[in-house]
């Protein structure tokens, strides 16, 4: 039987583990479905994402705390009534839309079921993972592209601190602000650029060519294809329903 | 190991790099290689692993032959194997999210075989004494650390020959001498042709066997270091720091404390009473108390981390106190943000905007309704850049842009002047010019607080010192050259 222990699902004294491989295939499997599924049918395909969630990556449940998703969810449920479908129902002396309300909630349920997959995917893969699943699926530098802006992004960030902070002390948005964020963003982007020739050439010195690039190896679990077979299961019956 | 003959190099852009320069270096060699900037180190370096002229828009002429394989011949992937570069910026050169990936970078880029990859990997680690970080994420580690990873991602590819080009200009003292002592082991343990390029003459001086000297693309002085910093008028004509009778490894020693009330009598320029400060979850600042003076000169040192850069933003009002208070002089007070401190960065390159000098330094009084053609020519004049005005100021050394980027602050006459590690890529020639130039700013009482990792710097300008530790200030002393 299956277990939750701490973060890890047990079977007997397995622990399930999946590999980069395995959550790719649910996040694109979740995403396909939400897209494929019709009408209430995506309330399984929701359903099915927040279990995986909820027993392989709970952390990817705070999304639902986050109050911009709340307010996405709140409008959208408000507005679609009116703006989707003929007018069909008075309700407080509103003209809405039945249809438009249906769809509105399907819509909700899809963003939902992608974002969470998403969410289960970014935070379950790790930066270098991801990295080398890239790299495995033959989009050869991708990988690398990915590590360089990972420890690239905090310095780009604080050098576009500094200059702003730099031309904010020169009184550079007292007067003149349009033109000072023109000279703001050429010099970010002209040292951004600086910052890639000298990556080149220490990418070069170590003998990288993105053509030849290989990741390190990178290997499936059992888990995955079990997890690979009853997805695709479900979804076939999802779809033929 | 490495053998030079006739070379010549000469950019696009019409600058000559190097010009004519002719070098042998044994197997086993130390060597330390410097002069000031913009002489043709760097250009030199990389000659060695054949970034000249494979990728570079430059020609080159002459011969460059490392550890028997040519430049011309091999793809700068090929002579990987055979010599190391490490480069000045670890950010620029960390690839990896982890530090087991960053080190496996290179060979997995020579095709090996996962467990050679693997044997490679944790040689390197173990050379450069980072073994126990295998799994540590490439962002969290130190300035010294990462130059440390980056060493080991060179060593991976078991070069023959390592070029370290300013290996530890970004770095405190405690990183440099990690970095310096883990190079050192390298020649010993495993036989290294070591040549590293320096500034800083102190620390590499004593562990290298001879000494190069650059000046216009050519090498100027060869020999041992004794024989080489003998030639103190050269040295110093050249703007070559001379070295100190001895490298440092801590601010404990080396200012004489003093007692603390020495200005009591004088009203502070700025007083911070009790900081706190910080960035988000972390506090940096802890119960930080001092002040500073009209007029005065002071010195603000400490490692990487004890919160330097964070008490330059905190009295530029770029950040606000989480606890304690900034009190500042009832004249200054009034004054608006950016008059009250002129912050000079560490880059020179971030702080310039605008297309000339001139303009650059008309940019900040403008903005203020300051300006006015006087206040641009005396700052023009003090400054030494007349006859650049029209110049771009990306196009100028990096000491003159330094110079720029401080006239800029100062065309708005601000109260305390802050320079936040002035020393990056500089040599001791254009350093000492604009630390004269201060000292003569100080002279009409312009206060002036200093953040550096550069102990020489310290004891010949500043006035007085206040050493940082974890947040707090650890010493409070005036400067003295042991």
């Amino acid at each position: 039987m299956a277990v939750l222990h701490g973060r890890a699902l047990m079977m007997g004294d397995r622990r399930i583990i999946f590999s980069s491989y395995g959550y790719l295939f649910f996040f694109g499997a979740a995403v396909v479905m939400a897209i494929l599924a019709t009408g209430a049918k995506v309330v399984f395909v929701l359903g099915g994402t927040l279990i995986f969630a909820a027993l392989f990556h709970r952390e990817a449940l705070r999304l639902f705390l986050r109050w911009q998703l709340l307010f996405f969810i709140l409008l959208t449920l408000l507005l679609s009534p009116f703006v989707i479908g003929q007018k069909d129902i008075a309700l407080w002396g509103l003209n809405l839309s039945r249809e438009g309300f249906w769809a509105g909630l399907w819509m909700v349920l899809r963003a939902l079921s992608i974002a969470l997959a998403a969410g289960v995917f970014a935070g379950a893969v790790s930066v270098s993972q991801m990295a080398q699943l890239f790299e495995r699926l033959r989009l050869k530098g991708l990988g690398f592209a990915v590590g360089v802006a990972t420890n690239m992004l905090p310095t780009v960030q604080e050098t576009m601190e500094t200059s702003y902070n730099a031309v904010r002390l020169r009184g550079g948005f007292r007067r003149h602000r349009l033109e000072t964020l023109k000279l703001l963003l050429v010099a970010i982007i002209a040292g951004s650029l600086r910052r890639g020739d000298d990556i080149v050439s220490a990418a070069e010195a170590r003998a990288f060519d993105p053509a030849r690039s290989q990741g390190p190896a990178l290997h499936g679990t059992r888990a995955d294809v079990v997890l690979m077979g009853v997805v695709s299961l479900l979804g076939t019956v999802l779809v033929m329903m | 190991m490495i053998e030079i003959e006739d070379l010549s190099v000469r950019y696009n852009s019409g600058e000559a790099a190097v010009e004519r320069l002719s070098l042998r270096i044994e197997l086993g060699e130390f060597v330390l290689l410097t002069g000031p900037s913009g002489c043709g180190k760097s250009t030199l370096a990389r000659c060695l692993n054949g970034l000249i002229p494979h990728s570079s828009d430059a020609t080159m002429t002459g011969r460059v032959i490392v550890d028997g394989a040519r430049t011309t011949e091999h793809t700068v992937g090929e002579m990987a194997t055979h010599v190391g570069l490490v480069f000045q910026n670890p950010a620029t050169q960390l690839f990896g999210s982890t530090v087991a990936e960053e080190v496996a970078f290179g060979p997995r880029n020579l095709s090996l075989s996962p467990q050679e990859v693997a044997e490679r990997s944790q040689f390197a680690l173990a050379a450069t004494g980072l073994e126990h970080m295998t799994d540590r994420a490439t962002r969290t580690l130190s300035t010294g650390e990462q130059q440390r990873l980056a060493i080991a991602a060179v060593l991976a590819m078991r070069p023959k020959v390592l070029v370290l080009d300013e290996p530890t200009s970004n770095l405190d003292l405690k990183g440099t001498k990690a970095v310096l002592e883990t190079v050192d082991r390298l020649r010993d343990e495993y036989g290294l042709t070591i040549l590293i390029i320096e500034h800083r003459l102190s620390e590499a001086g004593s562990l290298a066997d001879r000494v190069l000297v650059m000046n216009h693309g050519r090498i100027v002085l060869d020999g041992s270091p004794t024989s080489v910093f003998r030639q103190k008028e050269l040295l110093s004509q050249l703007g070559v720091r001379y070295p100190g009778r001895r490298s440092r490894d801590s601010w404990a020693v080396g200012h004489r404390k003093e007692a603390m009330d020495h200005r009591r009598e004088r009203t502070p320029l700025v007083d911070l009473q009790r900081i706190e400060a910080g960035y988000e979850s972390r506090r940096v600042l802890k119960d930080l108390s001092f002040a500073v003076y009209p007029g005065e000169f002071v010195a603000l040192v400490g490692d990487n981390g004890a919160g330097k850069t964070t008490i330059a933003r905190l009295l530029a009002g770029l950040i606000r106190p989480r606890g304690g208070r900034v009190l500042w002089d009832d004249t200054v007070h009034r004054l608006p943000l950016g008059r009250r401190v002129g912050l000079l960065f560490q880059n020179p390159l971030h702080q310039l905007f605008c297309d000339t000098v001139e303009e650059e330094i008309a940019f900040g009084p403008r903005n203020f309704r300051l300006s006015s053609e006087e206040r641009l020519e005396t700052i023009l004049k003090v400054a030494g850049l007349r006859e650049l005005r029209q110049r771009n100021s990306y196009a100028l050394s990096v000491g003159q842009q330094q110079r720029v980027a401080l006239a800029s602050i100062l065309a708005l006459e601000p109260a305390l002047l802050v320079l936040d590690e002035p020393t990056m890529g500089q040599d001791w020639g254009s350093l000492s010019r604009i630390m004269d130039f201060l000292v003569e700013l100080n002279g009409h009482g312009q206060a002036i607080l200093l953040i550096t990792h550069d102990y020489k710097l310290v004891w010949r300008y500043a006035e007085r010192i206040l050493a940082l530790e974890d947040g707090q200030v650890s010493a409070l002393g005036s400067s003295t050259e042991p």
